[in-house]
């Protein structure tokens, strides 16, 4: 036995390990990672720019050219199509970033407080479960704005309950456990307690529900920008590229590419995010109740 | 009524007094509201609109008043609709979302819960592998995008259904053209009640008291429908609560898609035209059902595990 | 909200990096050429420093995609970026009227077939003139064009006015109307004609497929934004209003044409401005005698600055309207008067030779006094409303259908033939055509996108006297500029939006007025 066998493994990486010998999340990661290349590439490389508009191109079915096809106004399907993953992707990791950023700390504060603080800030994340969410994200839009900044920001702040309460629940178990209160009894300090000891623990939960978040996001995102309330032109998001597909759904021609590509794009990409979440939802065996 | 569904309710109205709270002070101070110098409204509307808001009362008042008239079910006037008020404009939708919303609860549950003691029952195999295959489809495929699918192979390519609308009788015919609206508004959740119930079975199917049923020579389906349901059932009523507001969420798209008179409409315009009184009428609408779906739940909870009723 | 703005706009140009492909531009385009010169002239070489408008247009594929097209027109033509905006039709109408808007698409269906009809629109006193744009020398030619007496004469001064519209471009038109009319088969009784007015009592529904309900459906398209004779200004509403109420004249079935309908006969003094109309015997629909006076308060209340009717304006020709719209002097001195019960006499400022195609507007019908006065605003309502036309409202949904029923107390009921109609106002094209596929609607207004270049039986196509354009709102920076506004409308490929986008038979439209309203083609 060598030395280098005898290396311990933290929880993490062995978590990252099991993570490795899921086939099923492990395809979907690289396919993701595929998908999310595309975004940045395909606009690069390909000849056509997502705004030209060549009107004598209107609603053309998949070809040579255009690979996807062309929209309403001539623009090329394709470029779109990985544009608005650009956008919708982006979408979904800022508006995570920020929900990570309030539930952690939220849920960090509650759990390490206790007592009657944290039976407060969850009674507060009680009330808010309770509204129906998708209509306050709405009625924020309405008021501020309808540009990309609003729209992540204000998705992220309405997706932070789920991830304090795990961090809450995650806080509360690990101040009970005898290493805190050997720590304590050494005489570190709380702030340390909070990063050397406890933050490595939590990472594990926290990592899959930040995955978990991506694709509610996303999803959020486009449900928005399909009743016309998020992205506006012309700039472009899944949801919106759907949206005018759905629009252009009638008896005479059917412009099938203007649903299927966007829809297919987001739909694998939901499918991947959430594969890897459950499958690092599994590897850190995260227990949920 | 036990002390869990008063808790319940209590909840609910709370719920429903801090979205009244809200409406009552976005429509007055939100950035752009009606009262502010940015908004160029005529000034006989301006001056009717800050009437109706008492806004010669000290704002401690004002809120009262407008909290006294959301009782009486007054949800006061549109800004862009002037003269016309909130209730009379949706009110009218207000059946249709209702129905829809119970169409597409109706349809999940319906179907869900037999897929899932199905797959339960046959686990691993075939029926299984349908349901947990549905399942993934349901997440990945959101309702906005599975309309225009169905849409496009079942009514513009196959022929097979209608392409919009709402029902104008009770005809065989005219109920068809529910069928996709339902299964859209419902496939979400069929995929995730099926595997909750699932869930929920296999875990009750290993319970002692399942093995004393089985012992005592009952045959598989009473075990499975009389003692196992009961309680393998609980997961899908922890989820249908939050599925109400999915539901009355996803039926605003569906109700563009299929171009049916309910509220949703009338929400998404309002927000565009920055009818903040509309909007938040309709918020306000929507939770009431929200929350009253939510309350049938807890009935049906609570008269299903005994247990509950005297938390 | 700026710097907000300008923070999402820089992540958005991140992401947007390294895709900002431009087509290169036809440089040999003339008209192209000259708005970027004109751009640069104002200050904003390549659009920059050109701050980021909006676009107001009212939600509909067909609006949408134009409105996309003249954005990305304006991109690369010009380096000017605008942002587009959707809402209702009577939201954007209200919001335009008001000036809380910087460019807005309208549309504008002339009510009677001359240039005038278009360009008055721009005169000072046109409460539908929202741009904001006022031009001395305008006035004058308009005010020339009315007084004088020889026909070509007035069409030239007319045409120099419109020419001053081109120059200053408080609007740029897009082009002009096609109508598209979707009717089943076996509705009899209708005829296309260039105002696509359509009066349905003569209507019969005889045929294979006809409904055996005998109730016809139509699309109206969108919302009426008033259903008030004195208020309604929108196609919707006065297909609505042509049949609650008669007017002295009303537009004929085959053709559009004014034709003898509450007034019998008219005379005509030799100067030409007064006309003495003699009415049928006519009854409201609750029994009550219609009569002159019901036409002379209508005509007050139109002209009362109190109503605040956005339409006034075209009650100008009669002497005393102008005056009363500004207050300063009372409606009642507006120059019609009940000579009797059965005798309306009506003084015009001038000679109108088109004043019986100006008498069939809303704005000219009877109203019940009794019933305004009793329930005031919500006198339109169906259980309110009394009537003297062929119909009665009997049921209304906001944004559903509203139904209308043979009205028994009509003058010549006998003589409608049609029985019961449903208007439905379904604005998105796509959904009313699947409407009318699936025979729950008889006859659509319009055609989505996808349909305008069919050629079937049952879709009819013909000019029709109307212009779509964009309006700028002169009062804002820097539309206040005419080179900026010139250099807007230049840049504006027409024909590529007509060939590509409508496909329908449209014309591209270099001028305002459409040849439906010129001599040539009459």
């Amino acid at each position: 036995m060598t030395a280098a066998a005898l290396e311990g493994r933290s929880p993490t990486q062995l978590a990252l390990r099991r993570f490795g010998k899921n086939r099923r999340a492990m395809i979907s990661f690289w396919l993701l990672i595929a998908v999310g290349l595309s975004t940045l590439l395909v606009p690069l490389v390909s000849p056509h720019g997502y705004t030209i508009q060549k009107l004598e191109n209107r609603k053309q079915p998949p070809s040579g050219t255009y690979w996807m096809g062309t929209d309403f106004n001539g623009r090329d399907l394709m470029v779109r199509s990985f544009m608005g993953g650009r956008i919708s992707f982006a979408v979904g990791l800022l508006a995570t970033s920020v929900s990570l950023l309030i539930g952690v700390a939220y849920g960090a504060c509650a759990g390490f407080l206790g007592g009657k603080t944290d039976a407060l800030m969850m009674r507060f994340v009680d009330v808010l479960y309770g509204l129906p969410h998708m209509f306050l994200v709405i009625i924020v839009m309405t008021i501020l704005g309808r540009n990309f900044l609003v729209v992540f920001m204000v998705l992220g702040c309405f997706s932070w309950m789920t991830m304090s309460r795990i961090v809450r629940g995650q806080v509360l178990s690990l101040k009970e456990k005898e290493f805190v209160e050997a720590a304590r009894g050494l005489g570190v300090t709380t702030p340390a307690i909070i990063s050397r000891h406890m933050l490595p623990n939590i990472l594990g939960p926290v990592i899959v529900y930040a995955t978990l978040t991506v694709p509610s996001v996303m999803l959020q995102e486009a449900f928005l920008s399909f009743l016309g309330l998020g992205i506006s032109e012309p700039q472009t998001s899944w949801g919106l590229l759907i949206s005018d597909g759905a629009g252009a759904l009638n008896p005479l021609r059917i412009f099938w590419w203007l649903v299927v590509f966007p829809g297919s794009l987001l739909a694998i990409t939901l499918f991947c995010l959430n594969s890897v979440g459950d499958g690092l939802r599994d590897a850190f065996d995260v227990q949920q109740k | 009524m036990g002390p869990f569904l008063l808790k319940r309710l209590a909840g609910g109205l709370l719920t429903l007094l801090v979205i009244a709270t809200l409406c009552f002070f976005i429509i007055r101070f939100a950035p752009g509201n009606p009262f502010s110098s940015e908004r160029n409204l005529p000034p006989e509307v301006k001056r009717n609109l800050e009437r109706e808001f008492n806004m010669d009362k000290p704002l401690w008042v004002q809120y009262q008043l407008r909290m006294k008239g959301y009782l009486s079910g007054d949800l006061g006037p549109s800004i862009k609709y002037y003269p016309k008020r909130v209730n009379e404009l949706l009110l009218p939708s207000f059946g249709t979302s209702l129905q829809l919303g119970a169409l597409g609860f109706g349809f999940a549950i319906l179907l869900g819960v037999p897929i899932g003691i199905l797959s339960a029952a046959r686990q691993n195999r075939i029926p299984d592998y349908i349901s947990s295959s549905l399942a993934l489809v349901g997440i990945c495929i959101p309702n906005f995008l599975l309309g225009p699918i169905l849409v496009m192979v079942f009514s513009l390519s196959l022929r097979w259904l209608p392409v919009a609308g709402w029902p104008e009788s009770f005809g065989g015919e005219e109920l068809l053209k529910l069928l996709l609206p339902a299964i859209t508004l419902g496939a979400v959740h069929v995929a995730y009640i099926s595997r909750l119930t699932r869930a929920g079975m296999l875990d009750v199917l290993h319970k002692d008291f399942i093995r004393t049923a089985r012992a005592k020579g009952l045959d598989e389906r009473t075990v499975f429908l009389k003692h196992a349901l009961k309680n393998g059932i609980t997961p899908v009523l922890s989820y249908a609560g939050p599925m109400a507001a999915y539901i009355f969420t996803g039926s605003v798209v569906v109700e563009k898609i299929f171009n049916l008179p309910g509220m949703g409409q009338h929400f998404v315009d309002a927000a565009l035209a920055r009818d903040d009184a509309m909007v938040m009428g309709a918020v306000l609408i929507y939770s009431c059902l929200v929350i009253a779906f939510n309350v049938v739940v807890d009935v049906g909870y609570s008269w299903l595990d005994p247990r509950v009723r005297l938390t | 909200m700026c710097s907000r703005s300008s923070l999402a706009a820089l992540l958005v140009v991140a992401l947007a990096g390294g895709c900002g492909k431009t087509d290169p531009v036809a440089p040999a385009d003339p008209k192209v050429v000259e708005a970027r010169k004109l751009l640069a002239d104002a200050g904003f070489a390549e659009g920059k420093g050109f701050p980021k408008l909006e676009v107001l247009y009212n939600t509909d594929e067909y609006h949408r995609q134009i409105a996309a097209a003249i954005q990305e027109m304006w991109r690369v033509n010009l380096g000017v970026a605008v942002e587009l905006r959707n809402l209702e039709f009577p939201v954007m109408m209200g919001m335009v009227q008001r000036g809380e808007f910087e460019i807005a698409r309208q549309g504008y269906i002339g009510e009677y077939a001359d240039p005038l009809a278009f360009l008055e629109l721009f005169t000072e006193d046109s409460k539908s003139n929202s741009t904001g744009w006022k031009s001395e020398p305008y006035e004058a030619l308009i005010s020339a064009s009315n007084d004088a007496a020889d026909p070509a004469k007035r069409l030239e001064l007319l045409g120099q006015a419109e020419q001053r519209i081109g120059d200053e471009a408080p609007v740029f038109p897009i082009f002009h109307y096609v109508a598209h009319n979707l009717i089943k088969p076996w509705v009899k009784g209708v005829y296309p004609n260039t105002r696509d007015i359509h009066p349905l009592q003569g209507v019969t529904l005889e045929g294979a497929g006809a409904p055996k309900d005998g109730v016809l459906v139509f699309n109206g398209g969108a919302e009426p934004q008033s259903l008030d004779p004195a208020l309604s200004r929108d196609i919707a509403g006065y297909k609505i209003l042509m049949h609650l109420y008669e007017g002295l004249v009303m537009p004929d079935a085959k053709d559009g044409a004014p034709r003898p309908a509450l007034a019998e006969r008219w005379d005509l003094s030799e100067d030409g401005r007064t006309w003495t109309f003699h009415l049928r015997p006519a009854k409201w629909s609750n029994g009550d005698p219609v009569t002159a006076g019901d036409f002379v308060y209508a005509w007050r209340r139109t002209v009362d600055p109190k109503t605040a009717s956005a339409y006034a304006h075209r009650m100008y020709v009669v002497d005393g309207a102008r005056e009363a719209v500004k207050g300063s002097a009372p409606p009642s001195s507006l120059g019609v008067r009940a000579v009797d019960d059965r005798t309306l006499e009506v003084k015009l400022v001038r000679r109108t030779p088109y004043f019986l195609q100006l008498l069939c507007m809303n704005l000219y019908f009877p109203v019940h006094r009794p019933t305004v006065e009793k329930f005031g605003a919500k006198f339109v309502e169906p259980k309110n409303a009394v009537v003297n036309g062929p119909y009665r409202m009997t049921e209304w949904s906001f944004k559903q259908k509203k139904v209308f029923e043979k009205n028994p107390a009509y003058r010549d009921a006998q003589g409608v033939k049609l029985a019961k109609f449903v208007f439905l106002a379904i604005e998105n094209a796509e959904t009313a055509f699947n409407y009318y596929e699936t025979d729950q609607c008889h006859w659509l207004f319009r055609v989505p996108l996808a349909f305008v270049d069919i050629q079937r039986p049952d879709h009819w196509v013909n000019p029709y006297n109307g212009v779509y354009f964009y309006s700028f709102n002169t009062a804002k920076k820097p539309l206040d500029d005419v080179r900026v506004r010139r250099a807007l409308s230049l840049a504006i490929d027409r024909d590529k939006i007509c060939r590509y986008i409508l496909r329908g038979g449209e014309t591209p439209a270099a001028r305002l007025v459409p040849p439906t309203s010129l001599p040539a083609t009459k």
